[in-house]
Parts: C-alpha cells; structure tokens; sequence
C-alpha cells in the first residue's frame, strides 16, 4: 500500500486561546488532560479514544509533525474526521479552548473527503450564482414533497435527501417570495441595521423570519440583507469560494454602513459564529484583516419572538443545549441561560457534560451519515430527566431535534432558544 | 512485540472483527495518557461486557502477551503507556451502573464507569460517593481503585480504597477472585488499590456509600502567610475537627484564578477553604472554634457561604485552578508530592525556591489536611530546554518530598514517570519485596509490565541500614535460623492458642512506644507493645486510637491476625523483617501514599507468615473514638495468592505460620 503523507494546509489558522495559531501549534497545546471526553457525544457513543475530542487531537499532532502516513488507514482517518459533529462541546470543556471542530475540518480538507453529494454542491453554487433559481428548486423540492411522491420512491432515495425528506416538511416557502407578495420594502433608504435572517427564518418558516425583521423595523429602519455568508463553503467548498463570499458580504455592510458602522444581526448561532471569526478567515489576506475585525465587532445576535416564553405557560422541565457549529457559543448560551433560569428556575437542568449529549442534530449535514441514529439513543436520556422542552440556541438543530423526537414518539420538545436580545437594544 | 495470529484470529472470534484494531492510527491514539509518556501498543481490544473481559484474559494468559488495561487514561504518571507493547484492553464501554443498594449503602458498578457519572446517580436519591478526584467528570471509577485516588474530601472519608467494599479482580494467569478487606488473611483489596493494573484486571466494583449530610457550610479565610494558613488546619485537627475539605493555595494559584473564574477570592499570600458537615448543632459549635482558630493564627478575612450560591461560587474557583493555570501557558505539569503535615510550611518553602530557581512560573495548590501538594507547573512543550528544566524541577520537588519524610506520590501514582525515584524512596530490599509481590500475582510480568518498580534498582536503591538494637538483633535470630534451616514460630504476648511447636521468634524486647507526634497525630509503636499498654500511653497524651480495649495480645498481632477491622484503615506505616532477614519499611506520618503495592494492608492478616512486623505507624485523635470490641480471630485457609506470596518470600517454609499448618501443599513441601 502507498505510504501517503497527509498535508495540512499550512496557511490554516485556528483560534488559540488568547490569539490566533497556526493548527500544529494549536494541537501541540492539547494537555491531554481528556477533560473533553465525556462533552463529546461521538465519543459517549464509540468509547474508543480515536473517536474522542483528545484522539482527535493526538492524531492531528502526529500528522502535523508528520508522524503518521495514511497507510492502511485511509477509512478510519476518513471515519474520524466526518464523525465529528463540530458542535463545539469539547472546545467548551477545554481550559485551553482547543477548537477540535476547526481540526477536523482541516484533516476533512487535508484527506479530500467530500462530505457532500454532487448535487448538493451544485445547489450551493446556485445559492451563491442564481438565488432565483435556487429558490426555484426548493420550492419545486417543497412541492414534490407536498405531493407525497417522495414517500413511494423512499427507498430508491439517497441518504441525503431521506434526511431533508425529514427536516423539511415544516418548510412553507421562502422568505423572499413572502417579501414579494407583501411588497414590502427591504432596502429602506437610511438604514440603521441589518438583518441577516438564518436558512431557517427564510425557506422553513418564513412568517418567523417575516416577524423578526418586522420586530427590527418598527425600532429603526432596518435592510433585509440577503448573500450567501461562505459558511457552507467554508464546511464543504474551497478556500477561495469561502473567501470571494465573504469578501462580497463585508463590502455590501461597508456600503451600508458608510462612516458609521451599522449592527450587523442574525438570528443564526452558526452564522453569528462564522462572522465573529470572520478575521481568522481573513488572517493571511493582506488588507483585509482589518476591516473584517470592524466587521466582526458590529456583528449581534438576536433570535426575536417567534416562540416568546411565558412564565405562566412554562412547561415542566426545561433544558438548553447549547451547542453550536464550529464555535463554542460562549456568552450567547450564558445569557440564554440566565434568561431561562428566570422563567424555569430550578426546573432547568443544565445540559452539559455527559448529559444529553445531542448536538448531532445541529447544522443539517455537517455530521456523518449515521449520527441520526446516535441522536435518537441520545435522545432517551431526555426522557430519563423528564425534560418537557429542550431549547437549543441553533433553529435548525431544533428543527432537527423535533424530527428526531417525532420519531421517537417522545414528549418533548425542542424549541429554537428565544428572546435573546444582546447589544441590539443598546445600540 | 510479535503477536500470534491464532491469537488475534481467536480475539476476532470473540470480540468481532472491528474490535480487534491492529491499524497505526488506533495503536498511536491508545498508548498515552495525562502524562508525556507515549508507548504504541500492537493490538488493541475494545472490550464490551466483563465476560469478554474475562475470556480475554485467559487468552493473554494462555499465549504469555503482556497488556495494559485502558480506560479513561487520565492519570498523570504514565500509568497508561505501553512500555513494552502487547495488547491495550480499552476498557471504556464496561460502563454501567448495576445496582444501587440504599439500605445497605454500596453500589455495584462495572470498572469504566465514570465517578462523576455514579455521583450524578446518586444526587436525586440522597446519597454521595466519598472520594471525589478533580478530574471526576471524566475518570473512571476502576481507574481510581487502580491508582488509589483521593480527593479533597479524603481527610474525613478517605481515599478509593478506603471506599470500596469489593472488587472482581481477573489475576494475570486469567483467574477470577473476589477481594474484600474484611475477609480473613491479607487485605488482598488493600494491595491491588494503587497497584496501577500491574497484578491485574478489575471487572466488576462495589463501592461504599454515604447518605448526604443535612447541612454543609464553606468557610474561606485568607492568610498573610503560608505558615499560618497550614498551622490553623494543625489547630483544628489538634481539636478533634476534621472538616470535610481542607483545601489551600497560595497567592500566585489565587491570582490565577481570580483572572480566569472571577470566583471572588480576596488578595492574600495564602487562601484557606474549609467545609463541614453534619447536623445543624455540631456546624454551629465548630464553626465558632474554626473562626477562633483561624484568629489565633493570624487570619486576615474569615467568610461563611451563607447561600449555595456563594458556596458554588467558592468551590468553582478551587475546581478553575487547572484551567486558569492552563490559560497562562500551553502545557501544565502536574506534581504530586506529600509530606507529613508539620513538615508542610518547610517544604513549600523548598519547593517554592527550586521553582524560583529553575526560573519557572508554577502555582500550588495543597489539600492541607494530609499534607498533599501539587505545584503546578506551567510551560510550553515544544522546547526541549524548557521540558528538560521541568522535568529536573519536578524530579527535585519530589525528592524535597522524601527528605521531608514524605513520598513522591499521594494519590497520582508511580507509572514509569516516576519510576526511577521510587529508588530514592524506598530501600533496596523494599523494592524487593514489591517485586516479590509483583511476582507472585504474575510470573510471567504481562500485567502493565514495568511500571511502578525501577528496572535498575538493585545497584540504583540504597541498602536499608537499622539503628534500633532491638530489631537488629532479632534480624540476627532469623538470620542464624535461616542459615541453619530452623523452622520459627512469631510469638508476641502469647495470648493466641497454640497446638504445634517450634523454636519461637519472640517480639517481647520490642514493646517500646516511640513517638505520639501530637503534630500529625500519628503514633509510631513497636510491634511488641501490648495494646493496653499502648491506650495507656496515649491516654497519658491525650489523645485516642481505634484499638480495641479488650484485646490482651501485642500490637503486631492485633494487626496481624486482623482482630480489630476498623483498626486496619488506620495503619499509615509497618516495618517487616522478612524471613530472608531483610527488613524493610513502608509508609510513615502519610495520611496518603500512592507509591508502591501497600504493605500495610499485604501484614494485615498475614498471621506471621511472610514476615516478623516491628514497628507500626498509626493514626491517632484527639477526641475518644468508638471503638467495637476486638474478634476471636480464627487463621484462614490461604487463598491461592497468599501462597504464591508465601513461596516466593519463604521457599523453604521458615517462618511457621497457623495458616500454613494445615496446608497440604507446604506438608509436601516439607
């Protein structure tokens, strides 16, 4: 067998804990300490060290020293490196905040995997390219899916689209068309914000999406700001596309902004996450760094109204999961649990550690093909702690979580985590 | 090492294909720990129930393969690493926990199961589980019998071993036997806890444990000394208090924290946390001494929790140490050194200046009641200069530790990290005698080979030299019968009825108390004392031992024939002549001691047959203690470990023991 050896791309920087480092030195920092083992829910599942955050670690400091070929280990490199879940939980354990997540999208890269299907790649591209056309094909996918055609041909489908068959049947359109039909107005003349609505709020539940951006505009004039974010290439694609969608984003909030620089708010974890390290994406750009650091300052999130909590009607037992794609969520899940800890007081259980250990069901398809059926063994410890509601700081993992649950046949709910003004009133 | 293909054909058979992995990646992630040791195994075996475990064993047993059994690998001594490659038994999916039994306070539990896990099970139901390592969210509970790990709550509760009640042990020859520390004969229990999987395999656990107590406070003082802060915690334990934590660091720990967890601790040289239990009455009676204590030595603030806020608020700065410290550099070494508790003002300071010296940053952090520490060292691994001096420091530390009359290890284990300065502490027929016991559990060294013992230390280990003319010249007596193949008999008071006679080795000349250190509340007695006389002797000092009044008999036999059960946790140090007439010498003034198998608990129970027990270090209060009566203690029939120890310490069957007598293998033997 050939003795290849896995090359990182060197240019790759990851946040270290007080300022950004190179990959090999960020894993050279790992103390073993395995504080990380039992947050991680792949681990809990496998009990094997390859598969835990610190084996993760281990592993990338042997390739990055260049320790280790792939011979003869090519699928359970390939296996390590799509199991994780880049929810972050281990990043959130760590005292040295090591970013496992960010490793194994590196290692994912390095090895070439591909977690996607063709086609799917092909519909980012249009995300980007046409948006008219994109919306064109998931709406003809919602009309398919209304017709239950879907269902007959089930077991001739590929894994990917079993899994949208299940996530999207709450989906009612987009939020643009919603705009359209309304004509509304989303460019007002003298903004002084702008909201960035998740995937969630604009194919899945739009009238959410529609109210959130009401909620900005009756407070002060507000842009529906609507371009792909480089996320999703970021996670799947190339480095350059990553870059020349990110590039696009920044100087349209410059063109808005002007001299003063406008808050920039989503209602998207994942994506509030993704611009906050906006200046890690941009380190080795020359020029760009700085202005992606005055972006990242103005970013905010705010997940507005569309479940408000109320404390009379607050069911039994509350949990938060607090998981969130690539990044750990920080002072976003502190205040999210401060706020919950008012309504629910001692019926919030704390959702950490080796508790509930349910991220997979975060960010759709950055997770292997099996994690599905991990959550829904995962999912029984809900029932065990008697959790009525669990509210998750990511719309989609809600999502996900619901349709896990369903499956299930459990009581509980998952809720998108509400209410979570930060700066926006401030500013 | 080369592995057999039946083997690994016959482990396919068992565990399935995908358990048995062979592939680099699996054997590079399977051979580290918490420690920089780094060793690849050649196969390693996922295991998924104990009878796995089991058929595995026997396997390994069968085809001579050295293994390494493997959970959670967070110990910091190396403890983990494949030294001499073989097989890596990951142990991770043996999580469960079978039984809770309320009434009579034990949980049975599988060896993977995580500490933090079983404590989490045992909160809704009102119970907890006593030993509470730092790392207990992730640690396992086999792990920590295997390592013998303590925590903050070991002062009042004690450590692992002291916890658990029972364990399924798997011997290296694939042997199962089931160890407790009240069954006749040495406390087999006692020995395997802190062995570090080096005499075998734990499949299954049952461990104590404890109804909550209704009221627990949290106090923390601050203190312009370290001096002052270790004299308060001598204070209230010369009182008869013994809090439920005692935990204490010192400014450069305090600073660190207070950046990263902002836990509210005032600026001061040293910070004292103290937390008490019990009911309502007693909280409020000590809490009053406890502040007067802390105002005679100088204390600068005095704070209660008053709320279980303020109490969480206290404790998550003490549990942030580790990873404040880690905030400050990329990699943080942890030592762990213990010494008697008086000793403990000198030896920080020592320690402190070799820090100084070696210009490193480190913090210390010290569980004041039993005179454990663990400075801890920040640097960044990736210089080979700063490692080096690290390494040195660390290994200065430790010997501080031992001139201070401690030992290098309290509760992280021995491993190969600090397997070399295992010379430095014990003597060379001490050793010995380990690998006496190392042999006779495995012949072939397949369980975790080469750990704990230097490969080295017949030239490396200093010979044991006695002063004491008593002891010597009954050394002379064994000595002189050994030579002349004369079987002896150890007599004490006589009080033991005898039916069969040999020349007896009397232990009458040593009857001397030799020291009550009324610092460390420890009692340092020879074994020739009658128990009696040793009440009274500490009578005449005011202070209490759990030994019972009734017993007629010496010191040495109480501990030997194990009449008194409570008595055998208490037992910190032993001195032995062994019938070769090597005399060697475990533990001292040490509340802990991770270092080496625990010769204390392997002459409980011995009934005299591996060797004459001559002096005893114990733990002593300063209140009267309940003490039940002492049993009518009947020899047992020895086990099939009690014999292979006795063959390799007494081949020629010197010492006579009444276990021994009815014995038919020894008859033939004769």
């Amino acid at each position: 067998m050939a003795k290849r050896r896995i090359t990182l791309a060197s240019q790759t920087l990851v946040p270290g804990l007080q300022h950004v480092c190179t990959l090999k030195e960020s894993a050279a920092s790992c103390t073993r300490c395995n504080a990380c083992a039992q947050s991680c829910p792949v681990y809990l599942q496998y009990r094997q060290e390859s598969f835990s955050p610190r084996g993760r670690m281990q592993l990338m400091r042997l390739i990055s020293e260049g320790k280790l070929t792939t011979a003869g280990s090519d699928k359970l490199l390939a296996d390590i490196a799509n199991s994780c879940m880049l929810c972050a939980r281990c990043t959130n354990a760590c005292a040295g905040k090591i970013p496992v997540a960010h490793h194994m999208l590196a290692l994912r890269k390095a090895l070439g995997i591909k977690p996607l299907p063709a086609q799917l790649y092909f519909l980012l591209y249009l995300r980007g390219a046409a948006p008219k056309l994109f919306d064109f094909f998931v709406r003809g996918g919602l009309f398919l899916y209304r017709t239950k055609l879907p269902w007959l041909l089930r077991p001739l489908l590929p894994d990917w689209l079993k899994h949208a068959q299940t996530i999207l049947p709450r989906g009612t359109g987009s939020l643009r068309r919603l705009f359209a039909k309304k004509q509304m107005d989303v460019t007002p003349n003298k903004p002084k914000a702008l909201y960035f609505p998740s995937l969630y709020a604009q194919y899945i539940d739009p009238q959410a999406g529609l109210a959130a951006y009401q909620a900005f505009t009756a407070k002060k004039p507000t842009v529906l700001f609507r371009l792909p974010s480089g996320l999703f290439e970021h996670l799947y694609g190339s480095r350059t596309r990553t870059l020349q969608q990110a590039k696009k984003v920044l100087q349209t909030w410059e063109q808005y902004s002007g001299k003063y620089p406008l808050p920039f708010i989503t209602d998207s974890i994942e994506l509030y996450g993704f611009f906050k390290n906006y200046p890690l994406l941009f380190a080795t750009v020359p020029g760009w760094q700085q202005r992606a650091e005055k972006f990242a300052a103005h970013v905010q999130f705010v997940a507005e109204a569309p479940f408000p909590i109320k404390k009379k009607n607050a069911p039994g037992r509350a949990a938060l999961d607090s998981s969130s794609v690539l990044y750990p969520a920080g002072p976003v899940a502190e205040r999210a649990r401060k706020l919950l800890l008012t309504t629910y007081g001692k019926n919030l259980v704390e959702c950490e550690y080796s508790r509930f250990p349910l991220p997979a069901a975060s960010m759709g398809f950055t997770r292997g093909s099996n994690a599905g059926g991990w959550v829904l063994t995962n999912t029984q410890d809900l029932a065990r702690q008697q959790i009525d509601i669990v509210y998750c700081l990511s719309a989609w993992a809600a999502l996900e979580l619901n349709a896990v649950l369903r499956r299930r046949k459990s009581k509980t709910q998952a809720r998108f985590v509400v209410y979570i003004r930060t700066d926006y009133e401030r500013t | 090492m080369q592995i057999p293909v039946s083997f690994l054909t016959a482990c396919k058979h068992l565990l399935g294909t995908n358990n048995v992995l062979t592939d680099p990646v699996s054997l590079a992630l399977s051979g580290y720990d918490c420690s920089p040791s780094q060793h690849r195994p050649d196969v390693v075996l996922n295991i998924s129930t104990p009878m796995q475990l089991e058929s595995v064993a026997g396997l390994l047993a069968r085809e001579k393969i050295p293994f390494v059994a493997r959970a959670a690998g967070t110990n910091h001594a190396g403890s983990c690493a494949a030294v001499k490659g073989g097989v890596v038994l990951n142990l991770n999916a043996l999580y469960q926990i079978e039984k809770i039994d309320l009434e009579n306070h034990f949980a049975d539990v599988l060896p993977a199961t995580v500490t933090g896990d079983l404590q989490q099970a045992l909160v809704p139901l009102g119970f907890f589980y006593a030993p509470d390592p730092a790392s207990e969210r992730v640690c396992t509970l086999g792990g920590n019998l295997a390592q013998n790990a303590s925590g903050a709550r070991c002062l009042k509760y004690g450590n692992t071993s002291d916890n658990t009640l029972q364990a399924e042990f798997i011997t290296p020859d694939g042997q199962i036997h089931v160890l407790r520390h009240d069954k006749p004969g040495p406390d087999w229990l006692g020995v395997i806890s802190g062995s570090e999987g080096t005499l075998g395999l734990i499949k299954r656990l049952r461990v104590k444990i404890l109804p909550v107590a209704k009221h627990i406070k949290t106090f923390l003082a601050t203190f312009s000394s370290l001096e002052d802060c270790v004299q308060t915690v001598s204070d209230l334990i010369a009182r008869g208090l013994t809090p439920r934590c005692v935990e204490a660091m010192d400014r450069i720990t305090i600073q660190a924290i207070e950046n990263f967890a902002h836990a509210g601790y005032p600026e001061a040289e040293a910070l004292l946390i103290l937390e008490l239990d019990g009911d309502a009455a007693s909280i409020k009676k000590d809490a009053t001494l406890l502040e007067d204590l802390a105002m005679q030595n100088h204390c600068q603030t005095f704070t209660v929790a008053r709320t279980q806020a303020a109490r969480e608020k206290i404790w998550r700065g003490r549990r942030a140490a580790y990873a404040a410290m880690a905030t400050l550099a990329p990699n943080v070494a942890v030592a762990d050194g213990t010494v008697p508790r008086s000793q403990l003002p000198r030896a920080l300071k020592q320690v402190r200046q070799i820090i100084s010296d070696y210009g490193l940053t480190a913090s210390l952090l010290f569980h004041a009641g039993d005179g454990n520490f663990h400075p801890q060292v920040v640097f960044d691994a990736r210089h080979p200069q700063q490692m080096y001096l690290v390494h040195k420091a660390l290994q200065e530390i430790l010997k501080t530790c031992v001139d201070y009359g401690g030992t290098i290890s309290g509760e992280h284990g021995i491993g190969i990290e600090k397997r070399a300065l295992m010379a430095y502490q014990y003597s060379r027929q001490t050793l010995r005698l380990f690998k006496q016991i190392k042999h006779a559990f495995d012949p072939h060294n397949l369980a975790n080979p080469d750990k704990i013992i230097p490969v080295n230390f017949e030239e490396k280990a200093p010979l044991y030299e006695e002063t004491n003319p008593d002891v010597l010249s009954l050394q002379q007596q064994i000595l002189l019968r050994r030579a002349q193949k004369q079987p002896s008999l150890i007599v004490g008071a006589g009080t033991h009825p005898r039916t069969y006679e040999y020349p007896v080795l009397s232990t009458r000349t040593l009857n001397h108390v030799l020291e009550i250190d009324t610092a460390n509340y420890t009692a340092t007695v020879q074994a020739g004392a009658r128990v009696q006389d040793v009440l009274l002797a500490l009578q005449t000092q005011r202070t209490y031992a759990k030994l019972p009044e009734n017993y007629k008999g010496t010191l040495g036999g109480l501990m030997a024939t194990k009449a008194a059960p409570q008595f055998t946790s208490q037992i910190i140090g032993v001195q032995a002549i062994l019938p070769n007439g090597d005399i060697v010498q475990y533990g001292g003034k040490l509340m802990k001691n991770a270092a080496g198998y625990n010769l204390c608990r392997l002459f409980t129970g011995s009934w005299g047959a591996l060797g004459v027990i001559t002096k005893i270090i114990f733990k002593i209060y300063a209140t009267p203690q309940k003490v039940p009566p002492a049993l009518l203690a009947q020899p047992p029939s020895p086990n099939v470990l009690f014999q292979a120890l006795k063959r390799e310490v007494d081949p020629h069957y010197l010492l006579r023991s009444a276990v021994f007598e009815k014995d038919t293998l020894w008859q033939n033997a004769e």
